[in-house]
C-alpha cells in the first residue's frame, strides 16, 4: 500500500476491523495507554502544565520565523548546514543531490513520519542506495512490504507468528516466534547495517532555538546508533517542531514520552547540533538539517487550524480515539493515523480527496482530552466538513456531497417552520407503518436509510409526537392554558 | 540558497502576521530561564537528602533494568567494575574486552590492582586517537562517567566532550557508568538548569537504562540497539575535586 | 421561595421518538412544583447541520432557537448533546456578528441539562423515586467531556429506591451514534455500538440508563437487532417511575 495515495477509507476500515490480532493490540494498547495518559495528566503536580505549554507553542508558532532563522543560525553557528525546503521535491532533491556527491551507497534511518510524507526512500532506492529502517516496528513492516499502522508502534497490526514467518523467510534465521529471540535477530542484522552506513537519516522530535540544537527520542537506540557512527547526519523536521527555549523544550520532551508511552523518559533522548569536533572518534562529519514546509505554511496562515502544528506526535490521541481503535492506522492512507491524523493529512494532502478523513469520527472528544497540548481536534473536524459542505476556494476545496447539501437544506427549510414540521411528521408517521415490526421497531430497509438499518432497528416516530401530547394535557387541564406560548414570529 | 532561506522565512512570516499585535515580544519569548532556586537546591543539598535521592534512584532504576551497584571508595567501584566483567557475556565479540573514557575519575580508579581483570584488553578513548573506532567495535563493556544523573527517572546526563566519545555508551553491548553521588540531581529540571550553566555542550545524551522495544506485540525485550544492560556504579563516598573532573558539584 | 419557570426543550428525536421522555421529565418537574412553559414551535438546535459542516443551515436553526427561547428565565433539555450545542456551540457560531453573539451568549448562559438542573440549580438529589433493577448508566460523549457532567445523573440514580447501580467497563466509550457518522460510516459504527453493548451485558444490570436519547436510539436499535432484552432507558423515565418506562 502506497502512502498518499487515494485510498477507500471503508474498505481498509473493513479490513482493519476483521484483524483479529489488530484488534487484540489495539485494545491492549487502549486500555492501557490511552486511559494512562488522562491518569497521568490528572495527577499533574501543576494542573496547568498543559494550557501554559499549549500557550508557549502559540506563541512560538507566531513567531516561528524567526525562530526557525536562530535555531539555523546556531546550527551554522555549530559546523552544520541548513536546507529550507519548500516541499517534498526540494527536500528530496536536496538529500538525492548529497547522497550523490558524498557517494552514498547506503542509508540507515530513524524513524520519521515526515521521511514517509515527502517520499525520501523511493527517491534513494530509484539511484540504487540500500534505504534500511532501523527502528524494529519500521524494519519489520519495511521487509513486510507493508507500512506502519501506529506512530509509536509501526507494527501493531502483525503477530508473533507473522514476524517469525518474515523474519525466517528475509533474514534466513530459523523460524522461531519468541519476541526476545525475533528481536536478537533484528539486533544482529541491524547493528551491521548500522556502523557501515554512509548516511543516517532520522527526523526531529523538538529542536531548540535557543541552543541551536535538535532532540531525538527513541527507547532503542537506533536513532543515536544512526546519528553518531555513519559520516553523514541527515535530519528532516517539519518547521514546526521547534521548541523557543530549552526550558520549553524540556516541558515538551516530557509530555511527549507520557503521552507517548507513559514514560518519564524515554530510554534515550539526545541532543544534537553540528558535526563531530575534529579528532573526535564518532559522530558524523557533517549535519544537514532539511526544515521542511509542504503545507505546513498554509496551515499556519489559517487561524482556525494553526493550532494544529502544535502537535508534538506523542500518539497519545491514537491511544484513546474509539474509531481508530477498531479500524487501525492503515485506513488512513497517511503516515498520520488517528485523530491528529484525520485533520493533519486533509490539510497537507487535499480536503476533497480525504474527506472521508474529515467525516469519519464521532467528534466524541477523548483525543482533545488526552492531548498534551490541548489541541481540540474535533472542532478542526467541524471546521474541515464545513469546508466540504460549501466548498473553499480559499482551500480549493470543491462541495463535497451534493445530495447531503440538498438534504440538509431540506432540513433547514422544514426545521425553520414548525407548521411544514409537524406536517413533515405525520406524513413519515404514515410512511413507516408498513415498516414497524412486531417488536415495536423497523427492521432492515432499502435504500438510503439502509446505512443504519443494515445492523440496527430503527425507533418508528411515536404516534403522538411530545408537543401533541402536550397540547392535549393543556386542553384537558384549561388552567393551565396559559402555560402554552407562542413565538413571537408565530412560526 | 539564501535566496531560498528568504522566500522560505518570508512566507512563515506572512502566515503569521495576524497575531502581530496579540504576540508576547520576542525578547519575552526567549527570556533566559531564572535557574537559581534549581541550582541552589542543588548546592545546598545535605547528605540526608542526597540519601534520600539516591533511594529514589535505585527504585525508579529497577524498572528500566538498570542495574545500579553502591560503592563507597574508588577501590569498591574498581572492583565493582571487574566483578562486571567478569560475569558479563560477551555477545559481538569473542572476548570480554573494555573501553574507557579519558575522564580524571575512570583514571583515579585502581582497576590495575583488580587481578582478575589483568588479561582483559582495555583501551582510552584518547582525545585524536585513530584507534578509538576500532577499540570501540571491538569493545564488550563500554565504561563512561556520568556527568550528572537524575533520581527521578534513574536518568544519566552524559555530555560529549574530547576523550569522551558518543559511542562507548552506545556501542559496546554492556555499558558502565560511573557518578558520584554529589553528582545526582533530583528532576530534569534541575538538570537542565546544570546542563545551561554548563553553556558550551556540544551533544549530549540523557540515557535511563539499557535500549529496549516493545514493537513485536508489546512484549518489552531489553537489548534493541543500544545496549543491552546497563550498569551504574555510584561512588557515595566524596571524592579528591581532581578526580571528579570537568562538571563539579558546587 | 418560589421556583424558576422552566421552559422545557425537549428535543427532536424526543419530540418524535420518544415523546415518553419528555412527559417522565414533566412529570418530574410537577412532582417538584416547577412551574413549566413550553414553546410549541420549537423544532430542533440545529446540532446535525452543526456536526456535519453544513454550518449555514446550523446557524438558521440557532437563531430560530434564540428567538423562541431567550426570554425564558431557564432553559431546560433532557440532551447532553443539544444543550452541549447551545452552550458550547452557538457562541461561535456567531463569532464574527456580535450581537447575535451577545444574545447567544446570554441564552447559553441559562441553558441547562436536566440532571445539571435537579442537582446543581435545584439542589435535589433524591426526588422520592422508586425503579426497581440493577441500572448502568452510558456517560454520552458531549454530557461528560463538553459539559463535565458524569456526577449529577448519578447521584441521581443511587436515590431511587430499589434501584442499584452498577459500573460498566468504559462508561464514557462512544456508543458509536455521532450523528450522521452512524449512517455514513455504518460498519464502524455499529463495532463501537457493539463494543458498547458487550460492556453493557457484562455489567450485570438488566437496565441501561443515559441522559442522550441520541445514544439510547442506538444503542437500543442495535440491541433490539441482537435480540438483547435490555431496557434502555433515559434517566427521567426511571426518575418518574415505572409508568413513564
Amino acid at each position: 500500500m502506497k502512502l498518499g495515495q487515494d485510498g477507500d477509507y471503508v474498505a481498509a476500515a473493513r479490513e482493519g476491523m476483521g484483524n483479529p490480532c489488530l484488534q487484540g493490540s489495539l485494545r491492549s494498547l487502549q486500555a492501557r495507554y490511552g486511559k494512562g495518559a488522562l491518569d497521568v495528566w490528572k495527577t499533574l503536580p501543576d494542573p496547568n502544565l498543559r494550557s501554559r505549554v499549549k500557550a508557549r507553542r502559540m506563541q512560538t508558532l507566531a513567531h516561528l520565523d524567526r525562530v526557525l532563522e536562530l535555531l539555523s543560525q546556531g546550527v551554522e553557528a555549530r559546523g552544520g548546514q541548513v536546507f529550507f525546503a519548500d516541499n517534498a521535491e526540494a527536500a528530496n532533491g536536496y538529500i538525492l543531490d548529497l547522497a550523490r556527491k558524498r557517494g552514498v551507497k547506503r542509508v540507515v534511518k530513524g524513524k520519521s513520519m515526515l521521511s514517509a510524507e515527502i517520499g525520501v526512500d523511493a527517491v534513494l532506492e530509484a539511484e540504487g542506495i540500500e534505504v534500511v529502517e532501523t527502528d524494529l516496528g519500521e524494519f519489520i513492516v519495511q521487509i513486510a512490504g507493508s507500512s506502519a499502522s501506529h506512530i509509536i508502534a509501526p507494527c501493531i497490526h502483525m503477530d508473533r507468528r507473522q514476524i517469525g514467518r518474515l523474519f525466517a523467510d528475509k533474514l534466513g534465521i530459523p523460524y522461531s516466534e519468541d519476541p526476545p529471540t525475533l528481536t536478537q535477530a533484528a539486533r544482529k542484522a541491524l547493528r551491521e547495517k548500522l556502523l557501515t552506513a554512509d548516511m543516517g537519516l532520522t527526523g526531529c522530535n523538538i529542536a531548540c532555538a535557543e541552543t541551536g540544537q535538535i532532540s531525538l527520542v527513541s527507547n532503542e537506540g537506533n536513532i543515536r546508533m544512526a546519528s553518531t557512527m555513519p559520516k553523514l547526519h541527515v535530519a528532516l523536521m517539519g518547521m514546526e517542531r521547534v521548541a523557543a527555549t530549552l526550558e520549553d523544550q524540556r516541558e515538551l520532551l516530557q509530555l511527549l514520552t507520557q503521552g507517548a508511552a507513559l514514560q518519564k523518559l524515554s530510554t534515550y533522548v539526545s541532543f544534537v547540533g553540528g558535526p563531530r569536533r575534529k579528532g573526535d572518534p564518532d559522530g558524523p562529519e557533517e549535519f544537514h538539517l532539511v526544515i521542511v514546509d509542504n503545507g505546513r505554511s498554509r496551515i499556519l496562515a489559517d487561524p482556525e487550524f494553526r493550532e494544529v502544528l502544535a502537535c508534538i506526535r506523542c500518539g497519545a490521541c491514537l491511544n484513546i480515539c474509539p474509531v481508530y481503535g477498531r479500524i487501525g492506522g492503515h485506513a488512513y492512507h497517511s503516515p498520520y493515523s488517528g485523530p491528529i491524523g484525520a485533520v493533519v493529512t486533509p490539510l497537507l494532502h487535499g480536503i476533497n480527496r480525504h474527506a472521508d478523513l474529515c467525516k469519519g469520527e464521532t467528534l466524541c472528544g477523548a483525543c482533545r482530552d488526552v492531548c498534551p497540548v490541548e489541541n481540540d481536534l474535533p472542532r478542526m473536524l467541524v471546521a474541515l466538513r464545513c469546508k466540504l459542505a460549501y466548498g473553499d476556494p480559499g482551500w480549493g476545496v470543491r462541495p463535497h456531497n451534493r445530495l447531503e447539501a440538498l438534504g440538509f437544506k431540506i432540513w433547514g427549510r422544514i426545521v425553520g417552520h414548525s407548521r411544514l414540521y409537524a406536517a413533515m411528521l405525520t406524513i413519515a408517521r404514515a410512511l413507516q407503518r408498513p415498516f414497524v415490526g412486531r417488536n415495536g421497531m423497523i427492521g432492515p430497509l432499502p435504500g438510503l436509510k439502509n446505512g443504519w438499518t443494515a445492523g440496527r432497528d430503527l425507533q418508528p416516530m411515536a404516534e403522538q409526537s411530545f408537543r401533541e401530547r402536550w397540547r392535549a394535557r393543556q386542553n384537558n387541564n384549561p388552567a393551565t392554558a396559559d402555560n402554552s406560548r407562542e413565538t413571537r414570529h408565530g412560526r | 540558497m539564501d535566496d531560498k532561506r528568504t522566500a522560505f522565512l518570508d512566507r512563515v512570516r506572512m502566515a503569521v502576521q495576524d497575531s502581530e499585535e496579540t504576540r508576547i515580544a520576542w525578547s519575552e519569548l526567549l527570556a533566559p530561564c531564572d535557574d537559581s532556586a534549581r541550582l541552589n537546591a542543588f548546592a545546598q543539598r545535605g547528605p540526608d537528602e542526597q540519601q534520600i535521592l539516591l533511594q529514589t534512584l535505585v527504585e525508579q532504576a529497577s524498572l528500566l533494568h538498570l542495574q545500579t551497584h553502591l560503592c563507597p571508595t574508588l577501590d569498591q567501584a574498581a572492583q565493582c567494575i571487574a566483578e562486571i566483567t567478569l560475569t558479563s557475556a560477551t555477545e559481538f565479540t569473542a572476548e570480554p574486552a573494555l573501553i574507557l573514557h579519558d575522564h580524571p575519575l575512570l583514571r583515579a580508579l585502581p582497576l590495575h590492582a583488580q587481578a582478575a581483570i589483568n588479561h582483559t584488553p582495555r583501551h582510552w578513548t584518547g582525545n585524536r586517537d585513530p584507534e578509538v573506532r576500532n577499540r570501540t567495535l571491538a569493545a564488550s563493556i563500554g565504561v563512561t562517567v556520568a556527568d550528572w544523573a537524575i533520581a527521578e527517572s534513574a536518568t544519566i546526563v552524559q555530555m560529549t566532550r574530547p576523550g569522551q566519545p558518543r559511542s562507548t555508551s552506545l556501542v559496546p553491548s554492556i555499558h558502565i557508568a560511573v557518578l558520584l553521588l554529589s553528582h545526582l540531581t533530583a528532576n530534569l529540571a534541575e538538570a537542565y538548569a546544570l546542563v545551561r550553566r554548563e553553556q558550551n555542550c556540544d551533544s549530549w545524551t540523557l540515557i535511563s537504562g539499557p535500549s529496549k522495544t516493545a514493537d513485536i506485540e508489546a512484549v518489552m525485550v531489553h537489548g534493541a540497539h543500544g545496549p543491552k544492560a546497563m550498569h551504574l556504579v555510584v561512588v557515595t563516598e566524596p571524592v579528591n575535586d581532581a578526580h571528579a573532573g570537568f562538571a563539579v558539584a558546587s | 421561595m418560589p421556583a424558576a419557570t422552566v421552559t422545557l426543550f425537549v428535543q427532536c428525536l424526543v419530540d418524535a421518538l420518544y415523546p415518553e421522555v419528555g412527559e417522565a421529565m414533566v412529570q418530574v418537574f410537577d412532582r417538584l412544583g416547577v412551574p413549566l412553559l413550553y414553546p410549541e414551535a420549537q423544532t430542533c438546535c440545529g446540532q446535525p447541520a452543526y456536526n456535519s459542516g453544513h454550518h449555514r443551515e446550523a446557524e438558521a436553526a440557532a437563531r430560530r432557537f434564540i428567538d423562541l427561547f431567550e426570554d425564558a428565565e431557564a432553559i431546560v433539555c433532557p440532551s447532553g448533546s443539544c444543550v452541549a450545542m447551545v452552550r458550547r456551540h452557538y457562541p461561535e457560531l456567531f463569532a464574527h456578528q456580535p450581537i447575535m453573539r451577545e444574545r447567544a451568549l446570554q441564552v447559553a448562559r441559562k441553558t441547562f441539562e436536566f440532571s445539571e438542573y435537579l442537582v446543581d440549580v435545584l439542589g435535589v438529589v433524591d426526588l422520592g423515586a422508586a425503579f426497581s433493577g440493577i441500572a448502568t448508566y452510558h456517560d454520552s460523549c458531549h454530557l461528560a467531556r463538553t459539559l463535565g457532567i458524569r456526577e449529577q445523573p448519578r447521584q441521581l440514580l443511587r436515590h431511587v429506591q430499589g434501584l442499584s447501580l452498577a459500573e460498566m467497563n468504559n462508561s464514557d466509550a462512544c456508543c458509536g451514534f455521532g450523528g450522521t457518522f452512524s449512517v455514513n460510516y455504518p460498519e464502524i459504527s455499529l463495532a463501537l455500538v457493539d463494543d458498547k453493548i458487550d460492556n453493557i451485558l457484562n455489567s450485570g444490570a438488566d437496565i441501561v440508563v443515559g441522559c442522550d436519547v441520541s445514544c439510547l436510539m442506538n444503542i437500543r436499535g442495535r440491541m433490539s437487532r441482537r435480540g438483547e432484552n435490555l431496557r434502555v432507558l433515559h434517566l427521567a423515565q426511571v426518575l418518574a417511575g415505572e409508568e413513564r418506562a
